[in-house]
């Protein structure tokens, strides 16, 4: 088996806080391959978005990377130096961000911060990095981009300014595309554009994407595999179809459970009961065991492994723990 | 040739000032036999009597002072606010900058001045030198609790994320993002540099004669001034009229600063 693009293990970001010690990543493992869209999915609180950052190692004070490897086109990123971590970002990997509103510099025109984006890694003419800057603004779908290019931020649309903020993370197309909640803040139909556009980009620029979200229906539209995150830990992780047909974690089925569906006529929707513990008072064995509905004894006393149960199948759950040893066996 | 009397010891002379203003040589002379008490300062009326020629200085060296204020200004500008930025950027040299500005602040701004000016003497130079440092930890501060704030920012840590240097962070993202309100922190400063050189030259510590300085000339009307109004009116109209004008250039200058404000009627 070839090296995956991306490869985390047993990675775990912890929060040293007055209050003590919030474990926001703790144990999780994923891979990326390389053109791949990975979806991660999970409530508010579930550790997705601090192990996106802790991919590019950005996660300040109090919170550290106190366990775990991530690798990159084989290289060990805990162990690179700040100089070297620095010229990775934005080159091999970059990131998007939520609030496309906030994410650019309201000083500078855009034209500016795209090719500043070039600049700080590659010596280029100012020519050079503004024909580049059309081009990518172009791509990314800026209509009129020679008008636009020396314009200020407030002079754009929400849903132009993730299109400009994808436009700056592919300025030097990176092998991976970090993705913190993309279309959160937009509206549904420029979110379907936006996805759209994080796809057919995927196809030509190869570039493999990390695509943070809480909406099933983002992962659904645009993820090849998905990993779902409850309480800092990997749950389930599967294609995306099979998670949608056969989600195996009975947290995937509440999840989905509690989407509406267009054929079904239903008076009340599903939620799961209770809400999210408090990450400083994580329930003891399983994380999900307070709230789940099929819960057994052996939920209570130690946490279910991350199992294989079938083709690219992976699950948390001690419902399955017997069945895919029989599997195995 | 004719000259001016200074001060007048004593109180018994004090209608002398007013001829002393229009007196001969010749005439001085005879007042000094008269009264030999007088300390009389001789000297040319143009440079030793300024406050009697308003006309022919109606900028005078609080002009000066001010371009040399604000000289420095921007260049302890370069100094200081990188200082600030990086004490909000970089946590370790927080304390040691920013203690040491409060150790500055602790002092009244005058108290400063007047010490700088103690060690380095009169002159302009030293004027200059004495309000620009006591003014440093009032930018540093500013530029400190504005860049604590634009730091945090999403374009900020989007900028991180693009492999930016933090040079590059502090002087093309933190930089252009707080340099407004410093500004306009400086065009109300500038009101209060030109409030703190004639201070000083009023207490005598400021622009030594004969140099033209508001200040001096508001602390000889002192002794003139209930015979020559004139004198405390001028020089005391032409401070507030600058002073204002900053004030309300630094209004203009905030409003014109702001890329939001841009383009809109």
């Amino acid at each position: 088996m070839t090296v995956a693009l991306l490869e985390v293990e047993n990675l775990k970001t912890h929060f040293f806080g007055r209050r003590g010690v919030t474990k926001a990543v703790d144990g999780v493992t994923f891979s990326v391959e390389k053109s791949e869209i990975v979806g991660i999915v999970g409530e508010s609180g579930s550790g997705k978005s601090v192990t996106s950052l802790s991919v590019l190692r950005l996660v300040d004070a109090p919170g550290r990377i106190v366990d775990g490897t991530i690798r990159f086109e084989g290289r060990d990123l805990l162990a690179m130096s700040r100089e070297e971590m620095r010229r990775l970002r934005g080159r091999r990997i970059s990131m998007i961000f939520q609030e496309p509103g906030t994410s650019m510099n309201p000083v500078l025109k855009v034209g500016f911060q795209i090719a500043e984006a070039i600049r700080s890694h590659e010596r280029v003419t100012d020519a050079e990095a503004r024909r580049r800057t059309l081009e990518l603004m172009d791509l990314v779908g800026i209509p009129d981009a020679a008008h636009r290019i020396d314009q200020y931020p407030h002079q754009f649309s929400g849903g132009m300014l993730q299109r400009l903020m994808i436009a700056m993370g592919l300025a030097l197309s990176p092998a991976l595309l970090v993705a913190d909640e993309p279309v959160t803040a937009l509206d549904v139909t420029i979110q379907a554009q936006i996805l759209d556009l994080l796809r057919d980009l995927r196809d030509r620029t190869e570039a493999a994407v990390l695509l943070i979200t809480h909406d099933m229906g983002v992962v659904a539209e645009t993820c090849d595999r998905v990993l779902v995150m409850y309480l800092g830990r990997v749950v389930e992780e599967a294609p995306v179809d099979k998670l949608f047909d056969a989600p195996l974690h009975p947290y995937t089925q509440g999840l989905l459970g509690s989407i509406p569906k267009i054929e079904e006529k239903v008076e009340w929707l599903e939620a799961i009961p209770g809400s999210v513990p408090s990450p400083h008072d994580v329930p003891s064995g399983c994380r999900f065991s307070n709230r789940c509905p099929k819960v057994m004894d052996v939920c209570h006393t130690a946490e279910p492994p991350l199992i294989e149960h079938g083709p690219g199948h992976r699950v948390a759950c001690y419902l399955y723990t017997t069945e895919a040893e029989e599997d195995r066996g | 040739m004719r000259s001016c009397a200074f001060r007048v010891p004593d109180p018994s002379f004090s209608l002398l000032p007013v001829t002393g203003n229009l007196v001969s040589h010749e005439q001085l002379e005879e007042l000094k036999a008269l009264a030999p008490n007088v300390h009389v300062v001789r000297g040319d009326m143009d440079e030793a009597c300024p406050s009697s020629l308003p006309a022919s200085a109606p900028f005078p060296d609080t002009k000066v002072v001010t371009i040399g204020e604000l000289r420095l200004g921007l260049c302890h500008g370069h100094q200081v606010l990188p200082w600030g930025e990086a004490a909000a950027w970089y946590r370790w040299l927080r304390a040691p900058i920013m203690r040491l500005m409060d150790v500055l602040l602790a002092f009244p701004g005058i108290v400063i001045a007047l010490t700088i000016i103690a060690i380095l003497g009169r002159g302009i130079e030293n004027v200059i030198l004495a309000i620009a440092i006591y003014q440093i930890p009032q930018f540093a501060r500013l530029a400190h609790g504005l860049a604590l704030s634009a730091q945090e920012q999403t374009y900020v840590e989007a900028a991180v994320a693009g492999g930016e240097s933090d040079v590059a962070i502090l002087s093309r993202y933190v930089f252009p993002n707080i340099v407004a309100p410093i500004i306009v922190q400086v065009s109300l400063l500038i009101p209060g540099a030109i409030m703190t050189a004639a201070g000083l030259s009023f207490i005598g510590l400021g622009v030594p004669p004969p140099t033209a300085e508001w200040g001096a000339m508001l602390q000889l009307s002192l002794t003139w001034g209930r015979l020559a109004p004139h004198m405390t009116i001028f020089p005391g109209l032409a401070l507030m009229l600058v002073v204002f004008g900053f004030n309300v250039l630094g209004d203009g200058l905030r409003d014109a600063l702001d890329p939001r404000l841009k383009g809109r009627g």
